[in-house]
């Protein structure tokens, strides 16, 4: 048997391979930050990496084609990089999905605006790496062997008594 | 004393490290079925002893047999172990073979003499069944006094210095006593507290009003977990029988010895690494499974090892799959790992295992979408050991008007008459 991990949120165990909590029904992954936090940090971040960037490279990109630009151009987009990071146009702050490129704000983000997984990783691990695929499980009869000798097994040995 | 600590020689402790191939490390074993006590519940209906019953030579014997499987611990049970011949001959022969022996037990006839005996053949822990508060108590023992022997009992364990536990078995009549009993048992010195439902099996089955209902879990079960918080604080251990759960937000904290642990139930372990034996030699998976449905063989004609390795009707937990599930439990999220609950429980309310509508899980998410489940008593039982009846699960709003509360003694008295 594979023990299995408990939520973050409300501490039910996780079955293998769910994506949200049968106990609240929220996402298996870390939650994210708030957006405005998220925000914060990108530009904090961001501006770090410019200034960094540009003192190796020059200044900001002048239009001549050998700047970042976002595959998804039709949309309001994200013209930094390293606020971009699926580059799919959408900065930190918009994109509910930062890894993955298929799932922005413009394609209509999870109802949760992102604390549920909207299946956009499609990865093994649902649970954000937080989960081994043992969960380090050592009992290999469900928890009734007890380190004491077996305190546990008294289990319905009273039925008849 | 602590509960890792041997009760003879208080520094030996069993290696943490358990043989993870599938072996009879848990044996609950039926010396008697005769019995001080004809309790209303009781799964095994309990009082006279089977026609034949194993003799002290033969049941010597059988302790041969389980330290060549690798046993590693044997619970003593009734009837009342003690009221067999061999009681305290069997007692010395486990611990010669370095099985550890324990007792489930009524109290009733543990004298301070015989606590002593206990002790000196290297009895390690007695748990006494304590059902509620002594008027629940005796109602449901359906004796007078029992609830004072009962308490008498773990003085007299303790003062032996044999570790005292104790264990209780949940339903409508006594769950309003439960917090109220914690205290009792706190205050009378019991190390561990095991808790599980009642389940409809035996003289319970003809009593079906006194079980709880599906969603009476909703209520309790936070309530026992709140109890073994408080236990975790006051030095008494709660830990919950394998029917009692599932996977609810308390799992985690109920199933564990220690919380950090994080254990939560792993399926039935019935045939896999628990064993148990009815007093005429019947071997079945676990000690509660019925009779009729689940003994593998008889000790009078077969040995523990033929009957272990080649009997089918302990094997079927060794190979339950989510294909065996039905019901509600077959689309469960945590169908692959909890694989149905509690055989007997299961099979004692719908006739077959699978499909176990006692979980706090499902009564949570049946709640969610406004409905519980209600068991509706069909068919009476036969009126053998380990026998059990039928139920209906009728699917209504969680706010349903409640049928009216019985009186408690309405709730002990026979609800459908056993069919012999």
């Amino acid at each position: 048997m594979n023990k299995l991990s408990p939520c973050l949120h409300c501490g039910s165990f996780l079955p293998l391979g769910v994506r949200a909590c049968p106990g609240c029904r929220r996402s298996v992954r870390p939650r994210r930050l708030p957006a405005p936090v998220r925000a914060l940090l990108a530009v904090g971040g961001g501006g770090l990496l410019s200034v960094t960037l540009s003192a190796c490279y020059g200044g900001p990109c002048a239009g001549d084609g050998s700047c970042y630009e976002p595959r998804d151009s039709g949309l309001p987009g994200c013209t930094d990089a390293s606020q971009d990071l699926d580059g799919d146009g959408y900065c930190l702050d918009l994109d509910c999905d930062e890894t993955n490129a298929n799932v922005h704000e413009g394609l209509g983000c999870p109802a949760d605006g992102g604390i549920l997984d909207g299946g956009s990783t499609g990865d093994a691990g649902t649970d954000g790496g937080l989960i081994t695929e043992d969960g380090g499980l050592s009992t290999e009869d469900g928890g009734l062997l007890t380190e004491d000798g077996g305190l546990a097994s008294d289990a319905g040995a009273d039925a008849s008594l | 004393m602590s509960l890792a600590t041997d009760a003879r020689g208080g520094a030996r402790r069993r290696l943490p490290v358990a043989r993870t191939t599938l072996h009879p490390r848990y044996v609950v074993w039926e010396l008697t079925l005769r019995c001080d006590h004809a309790c209303t519940h009781c799964g095994s209906r309990a009082g006279v002893a089977r026609e034949r019953e194993l003799s002290t030579a033969e049941a010597l014997s059988v302790v041969d047999e389980l330290a060549a499987m690798g046993t590693g611990e044997v619970i003593l049970i009734g009837g009342e172990a003690y009221l067999h011949e061999g009681f305290l001959d069997v007692v010395s022969a486990l611990r010669e073979h370095d099985i550890t022996p324990v007792m489930t037990t009524g109290g009733r006839g543990v004298t301070p003499e015989l606590a002593r005996a206990m002790a000196q053949r290297g009895m390690a822990r007695v748990s006494v069944s304590v059902d509620g508060l002594e008027a629940t108590h005796d109602l449901m023992r359906a004796r007078r006094g029992s609830f004072a022997g009962a308490l008498e009992a773990i003085a007299h364990v303790r003062a032996a210095g044999m570790i005292a536990t104790a264990n209780t078995n949940v339903n409508r009549l006594n769950a309003p006593d439960l917090e109220a009993l914690y205290e009792a048992l706190r205050d009378a010195g019991v190390e561990a507290w095991q808790v599980q439902i009642t389940a409809p099996l035996g003289r319970a089955a003809d009593r079906p009003d006194m079980m709880l209902q599906p969603y009476d879990l909703l209520e309790i079960v936070p309530r026992i977990a709140a109890l073994k918080r408080r236990g975790l604080r006051e030095g008494l251990l709660l830990m919950p029988g394998n029917n009692l759960g599932y996977f609810g937000p308390e799992e985690g904290l109920l199933r564990s010895q220690d919380p950090a642990h994080g254990d939560h139930f792993g399926g039935c372990q019935a045939g896999r690494f628990v064993l148990g034996i009815e007093s005429d030699g019947a071997v079945k998976g676990c000690p509660s499974l019925q009779t009729a449905s689940y003994v593998g063989g008889s000790l009078l004609d077969r040995s523990i090892r033929e009957i272990w390795d080649g009997a089918p009707e302990l094997a079927f937990a060794r190979a339950r799959t989510t294909d065996d599930l039905w019901g509600y439990c077959a689309s469960c999220p945590y169908a692959s790992t909890c694989l149905g609950g509690c055989t007997f429980t299961a099979h004692s309310v719908l006739g077959r295992p699978g499909n176990n509508p006692y979980c706090h899980f499902r009564a949570i998410d049946h709640a969610r979408r406004g409905l519980r489940e209600r068991l509706e008593a069909r068919d009476a039982a036969q009126g053998a050991p380990f026998d059990h009846g039928l139920f209906e699960i009728v699917v209504e709003p969680l706010d349903a008007p409640e049928p009216a509360r019985l009186a408690r003694e309405a709730l002990v008295t026979l609800g459908r008459r056993p069919a012999r």
